[in-house]
């Protein structure tokens, strides 16, 4: 099975089972120039190994799998690691990318596949419930360390303005150490900040869930493994940000057309790009 | 049987951030998990995987001593244990545990059996417990505070254990243990599930209707008696009337009812199901257009009235109203959306979050059974809540053995169940509103609504919003399994809440089984067409499904063996009326039985064939073997007999608004003493001053009708779907909108935009119900939610609307005559701007009559409600209007007419101001028409730069939410206002007349806006025969401004607010309201 068709890199969503972004999810990746297909969890750890195999880049959406119950992310992270840990280790060792996002995040994390400087199978990252007791949907702002070694999904811009949407968004970690070399060997893939791009500092309205370092997204040691908690599938479009309104009036007076797309997309583009990079040698 | 205690921590790192605001830790809440099964020894690190990762999560396997262990391995385990819970919470005295009671759903115990399923483990049953351990000398004190917040005495129990209590309980064996357990030497009485209470065998009754008049009242109110106990089953809600119509239809067969018909034709009768209040003709009705009731004369009458005279093409746009699930527009030529909205009262009134978690799971499920099957794409929601304060201890009983839930534990409940119903299935919650007052302690009023997309025809060229099952289809039932939970739901909520009311018809759902069955549908079935029919199991359950779709084919026969049961013990008539969740009834052609039954089975979703559709014009159910009911369709439809309802006498506080134009004549001085009881707030002598009166706009914007709510829509998720434009906070300072709106077809330039409006405060006067008050809460209601629309860019003729009645002591003679005047009132309106009811539900018992903490008895109702939501189609989405200011410099104008009515408005009700009238505001329907007309042709010109439509808090708080939404401040002057004659400014700022818009406008498109007014202003003469256009009434009245201020000048004075003010009034309103959220 070929990762490619007409030179769109094949992009497996995972679908059902209470997740719920696939959709969107799959629009992106679709506009960059992937040809996403959409599979049931089910139907992926039956044959995870064949799947993978003529897949580019591997997404997990977010949602509620298994209605959060036992963790979030929990029941999606044991389903998959009991019948399929092997066949994504292969395949991030092929030079496959991996993308989870939101209830993604969490099942990447609950399966040490990311944020794990000592490659170990045990997580040495955990994310629980956000420090203000309640599920929080809204626009934060997030910046790229420069030492991020998944600095690439984010090439084009320094930040972000992206949604996110979570009750369990706070990332801790197995001990101050651990936080500390998460930093230093580049896994810290986004962090939220304020406007100026400066880590928010913990503080909230800006950090959403008192995550550790203010941490959003994590990576693998190679980069190709991105789990993060905001959701730029669903800020594709300028009209989805909360300012577009004005933004759309400005533009009219000024006898233009509103700028349609949003740095979010950079996100997906990178992501078929390196595919194509690594796939079609 | 072993135990896992899997335990999360909050907080493990001492390096972590100080964090704005952080509460000390709350006491450590823990997991047990009860699994019945058999492992190998060495998988029992295995099995603590599936749960812990040792940072947050930790836990330890107990195995009953004598089965697996030697002493020693025992003690060992107990001490790691003990250790394990003094690391999680040191100097832990005693533990509160919250054990659901037994058949109550439990998905956490579901998903731990499916995930231990992974590791090799053979569960037989999982189950799932929360316990808190609580540090401190006054841990019994705690445990009781943990225990009132999330316990409810109808789903759980609670148990109160010392440290030393516990160790016991969860660590040896008790001799002492009863025999339940089953195997009770072994097992430690803690880890013992207690079975649920078997129904009496499983025979049928025969039930003689034969008897005396009181005996017949005792079987409607109370239910069917079992024979041996004499214990009544629970209320049939049936009229001496109907069992009599029961009885004859009987007698003609020569046998009498079995329980299973009986109960049949309670759920299908029901207030719930058949809306049998809204369909009697009402004596002394002088409508002036038949006598066929409220339903088919006012409201399915007026829809009829306006397709079939198709002004502005509504008759094309309209495709579906009253005959399904949800009603139904066009999007586009390829694509349709429904809409629906219910209420959820009585079961919130109960249980808060599972009420109001199965009022959003429950509608989202009549969108996924409109038609052939529509995707959920918008929830809404609607709530009027006691105030969180209130301090007030009800019973539903004179004993005070059946506590209402507290306030504050209402208002969290409800919210946080619609939001969690709403995130967990993936659908955005943009649109809705929050209300708060004391009426509403005894039952709340929760509004759900959802808003499905669905292609106009399915591949195979079915119109998709028609469906219809054939005999031979076999009927299958998807979705959960079927317990106890629900039973006599609909007859219960078809009754006012008291102690009678069954602790059974209370149901939590399970947001996670309904997505995979929806998935299943709508991404597996739908696209394949693999059924004729589909159907919701709600109220009512399988008897009121296949009873529905029975009419279809024209016949059913079911099998109720094959329902797959939750756990033994159930009743043949419990199988076929339990309301539990998550289930819909198809009708399946038998050539694709074998490819649904295996789509589902992929999708770990349960699904059975339980029947056939027949042609036989009856509904047969069988039962091992037996035929157990043997109903005719023609009587079970159509046998119901009508109420005999009478209309009583309200009172006129003032005139009756003018027929035709819906305007109030103007208050006479006799109108006003029409009511002796009642009295007007003496009018102050002295206008109020300027800086009195913008003073006054601070007290206004943190009005509980008014002030921000921003913490509950934060917790609705709105961006999932991707589709959200219009987002329930508008613009950079996130003031709640009045308009949301989305795209729901990423290649198709349509949107659709939502709105409601809700008033009931217009309907009295101090606590006294009028005529004039119950059609103005009902014509400004819909005016305002289609002018909401309008000023959103939405057209007249795309604009639908849907009634949702909130009445008390339905059958009333009083309160049925309000009923008449609010549907006048609502026909009025929707007939003047052209805007179809497509939709609708009526919910009339929501009265509550229980006791107080001193047992004495007490009632308490909340006004008669009308909540109409409205849905507007745009043509292209670039098209819509905001409501926050969008730039410094741009012109300010306010188009309508007001009239100097105070007596009802928010702000009369604040300060004791109602001016010399009890009329409620007045609205010019006519007028209003017109203005929507010219607004509509301004927006699709491009004129617009804001606009929002002038409603509660009037004008002075329209100006001030959009400028807090625009982060801009406006100037504002009111000498030259026209819309009043002798310019009252009190009335001006404050008034809540119907039909003004207020809006915003770029200086260069303000001369040709203001030629567009200017010429509307000339027409004098109708455009239309049929249309009755008044001139219109429009005013400049300022400018928006850099400066964060708003000024307001009048008679040669100024007033300055900053925005900072008007920001910590609206923002800072309910503030105290939401505080617990972060608790």
């Amino acid at each position: 099975m070929s990762r490619f068709h007409k030179s769109s890199p094949k992009v497996t969503v995972l679908a059902g089972f209470g997740l719920n972004g696939e959709d969107e999810l799959e629009r992106a990746f679709a506009l960059a120039g992937g040809a996403p297909q959409r599979v049931l969890v089910t139907d992926f750890i039956a044959e995870a190994e064949a799947i993978l195999a003529g897949t580019a880049i591997f997404a997990l959406p977010g949602g509620f799998s298994f209605g959060d119950d036992t963790g979030g992310g929990n029941g999606l992270a044991q389903l998959l690691a009991a019948e399929a840990r092997p066949a994504l280790v292969d395949f991030v060792a092929s030079g496959g990318l991996v993308l989870g996002i939101c209830n993604g995040c969490q099942a990447l994390v609950r399966m040490g596949l990311v944020g794990n400087p000592t490659a170990a199978d045990d997580p040495e990252l955990a994310i629980v419930e956000n420090a203000s007791g309640t599920y929080e949907a809204r626009f934060v702002r997030l910046a790229t360390p420069a030492q991020a070694v998944a600095g690439f999904w984010f090439a084009g811009a320094d930040s972000y303005h992206l949604p996110i949407a979570h009750g369990e968004g706070r990332f801790i970690a197995r001990s101050p150490q651990t936080a500390e070399t998460l930093l230093a060997s580049g896994l810290v893939a986004l962090r939220y900040s304020d406007l100026s791009g400066m880590p928010a500092g913990g503080v909230h309205p800006a950090n959403p869930n008192g995550s550790l370092l203010d941490i959003a997204a994590v990576s693998d040691a190679s980069g190709q493994v991105l789990a993060m908690m905001p959701h730029p599938e669903r800020a594709l479009a300028s009209a989805l940000r909360p300012d577009w309104h004005r933004m759309a009036e400005l533009a009219r007076r000024q006898g233009e057309e509103p700028s349609a797309t949003t740095t979010a997309g950079f996100i997906f583009d990178n992501a078929i790009r390196r595919a194509r990079e690594v796939f079609s040698v | 049987m072993f135990l896992v205690d899997s335990l999360p921590l909050a907080l493990l790192l001492p390096s972590l951030p100080a964090h704005q605001g952080e509460t000390p830790p709350p006491p450590a809440v823990a997991w047990a998990y009860l699994i019945d099964g058999t492992t190998a020894e060495h998988s029992e690190s295995a099995v603590l995987d599936v749960f812990c990762d040792s940072i947050t999560r930790h836990g330890v396997l107990h195995f009953p001593a004598s089965e697996t262990q030697s002493e020693a391995n025992s003690s060992a385990k107990q001490s790691a244990y003990a250790q394990l819970l003094e690391s999680l919470c040191p100097d832990w005295q005693g533990v509160v545990e919250i054990v659901p009671r037994p058949g109550v759903t439990d998905t956490a115990g579901t998903v731990a059996a499916r995930l231990l399923r992974t590791t090799g483990v053979e569960v037989r049953t999982a189950h799932s417990r929360r316990f808190w351990l609580i540090a401190g000398g006054d841990w019994q004190v705690q445990a009781e505070a943990r225990a009132a917040r999330y316990a409810n005495p109808l789903l759980h129990q609670v148990r109160c254990y010392s440290a030393a209590e516990w160790l016991a309980a969860t660590c040896s064996p008790d001799p002492s243990d009863t025999p339940r357990s089953p195997s009770p030497s072994a097992v430690p009485s803690r880890f013992v599930v207690e079975p649920v209470q078997s129904s009496p065998p499983t025979k049928v009754l025969s039930v003689s209707l034969e008897i005396s008049p009181a005996d017949l009242l005792a079987l409607a109110k109370y239910g069917i008696a079992e024979p041996e106990t004499k214990t009544r089953r629970g209320p049939l809600g049936l009229s001496p009337a109907d069992l009599q119509a029961i009885a004859q239809h009987f007698q003609t067969l020569q046998r009498t009812p079995t329980d299973v018909e009986l109960e049949t034709l309670a759920q299908t009768w029901s207030e719930h199901c058949r809306h049998r209040i809204f369909a009697a003709p009402l004596q002394g009705a002088q409508t002036g257009f038949g006598t066929g009731g409220i339903f088919n004369d006012f409201i399915r009458g007026t829809t009829e009235e306006i397709l079939h005279r198709n002004r502005d093409g509504v008759g094309g746009f309209v495709v579906s109203t009253f005959s399904d699930n949800a009603g139904a527009v066009a999007l586009n030529d390829s694509w349709l959306i429904c809409d629906k909205v219910e209420t959820h009262n009585s079961p919130s009134a109960l249980d808060p979050f599972g009420g109001a978690l199965t009022g959003i799971l429950g509608v989202n499920r009549d969108c996924l059974g409109f038609g052939l099957g529509a995707t959920p794409i918008a929830n809404r929601y609607g709530f009027f809540l006691p105030e969180p304060s209130d301090p007030r201890l009800l019973y539903r009983d004179s004993d005070r053995q059946a506590p209402l839930p507290a306030a504050e534990k209402i208002v969290e409940e409800v919210i946080r169940g619609v939001g969690f119903g709403g995130n967990c299935s993936g659908i955005p919650t943009p649109q809705g509103f929050v209300r708060f007052g004391a009426a509403y302690r005894g039952k709340p009023l929760v509004f759900c609504g959802t808003v499905g997309l669905l292609p106009r025809h399915l591949s195979d060229g079915r119109k998709a919003h028609e469906k219809s099952a054939r005999c031979g289809d076999a009927i299958v039932m998807a979705g959960g399994r079927v317990g106890k939970d629900g039973i006599h739901g609909a007859t219960f909520s078809s009754e006012a809440l008291s102690a009678g009311s069954p602790a059974t018809a209370v149901q939590l759902g399970d947001p996670f089984t309904q997505k995979k069955l929806a998935d299943t549908l709508l991404n597996g079935l739908r696209p394949a067409g693999l059924y004729r029919s589909l159907t919701d199991n709600g109220a009512g359950g399988l008897s009121s499904s296949i009873g529905e779709m029975a009419q279809e084919s024209n016949g059913a026969e079911v099998w109720l063996d094959k329902v797959p049961l939750k756990y033994a013990g159930l009743a043949p008539w419990e199988i076929w009326i339990s309301e539990a969740q998550e289930r819909m009834t198809l009708a399946v052609p038998q050539k694709h039985l074998a490819e649904v039954l295996a789509l589902f089975a992929a999708h770990e979703v349960e699904a059975t064939e339980i029947g056939v559709f027949t042609d036989s014009g009856q509904l047969r159910v069988q039962y091992q073997g037996q035929t157990i009911a043997d109903l005719s369709l023609a009587f079970l439809h159509g046998g119901v007999p009508d109420k005999d309802l009478k209309l009583g006498v309200l009172p006129d506080l003032v005139g009756l608004p003018d027929a035709a134009s819906g305007t109030a004549t103007e208050p006479t001085a006799k109108a006003e003493r029409t009511d002796p009881t009642v009295s007007l707030d003496t009018p102050s002598l002295a206008t109020p001053s300027l800086e009195e009166l913008t003073a006054r706009l601070l007290g206004l914007l943190s009005h509980q009708a008014i002030a921000s709510y921003r913490a509950v829509s934060t917790r609705y998720d709105h961006d999932v779907q991707a589709t959200v434009f219009a987002k329930p906070l508008a613009g950079v300072g996130g003031v709640n909108a009045l308009v949301t709106a989305l795209r729901p077809v990423a290649e198709a330039p349509q949107a659709v935009a939502l709105t409601q409006s809700c008033l009931p405060h217009y309907g009295s006067y101090k606590g006294t119900i009028d005529r004039a008050g119950m059609r103005a809460m009902a014509g400004l209601a819909t005016e305002s939610a289609v002018r909401q629309l309008v000023a959103s860019g939405c057209a007249l003729g795309r604009i639908a609307l849907q009634d949702n009645f909130c009445w008390s002591r339905g059958e009333d003679s009083a309160m049925l005559t309000a009923l008449l005047e609010t549907a006048t009132g609502l026909r009025s309106a929707a007939l003047a701007l052209n805007a179809p009811f497509i939709s609708g539900k009526d919910s009339m018992f929501n009265e509550f009559s229980g006791f107080d903490e001193a047992g004495r008895s007490v009632a308490i109702e909340p006004p008669p409600t009308l909540l109409v939501s409205a849905l507007g189609v745009l043509d292209d989405w670039r098209g819509f209007v905001s409501e926050e200011f969008k730039f410094a410099g741009d012109s300010l104008f306010l188009l309508g007419a007001t009239c100097p009515y105070l007596a009802r408005t928010h702000y009369g009700g604040l300060f004791h101001r109602s001016g010399k009238t009890f009329a409620p505001p007045s609205l010019d329907l006519a007028a209003s028409e017109s203005l929507l007309r010219l607004f509509a042709a301004a927006t699709a010109a491009g004129e617009i730069a804001s606009a929002s439509a002038v409603g509660e808090g009037g004008v002075a708080v329209a100006v001030a939410r959009a400028a807090l939404a625009g982060a801009l401040g406006a100037s504002v002057a009111f000498d030259s206002y026209a819309g009043l004659s002798a310019v009252d400014l009190e009335a001006v700022l404050f008034a809540e007349t119907g039909g003004r818009i207020l809006c915003s406008v770029a200086p260069e498109k303000a001369e040709s806006f203001k030629a567009r007014l200017a010429a509307a202003q000339q027409e004098t003469h109708p455009k239309e025969s049929d249309s009755m256009a008044r001139p219109l009434v429009w005013s400049e009245i300022g400018v928006v401004e850099a400066a964060r201020q708003l000024t307001v000048s009048f008679a040669g004075g100024q007033s300055v607010l900053g925005l900072e003010a008007l920001s910590a009034a609206y923002f800072g309103g309910l503030a105290n309201t939401y505080k617990r959220e972060n608790s």
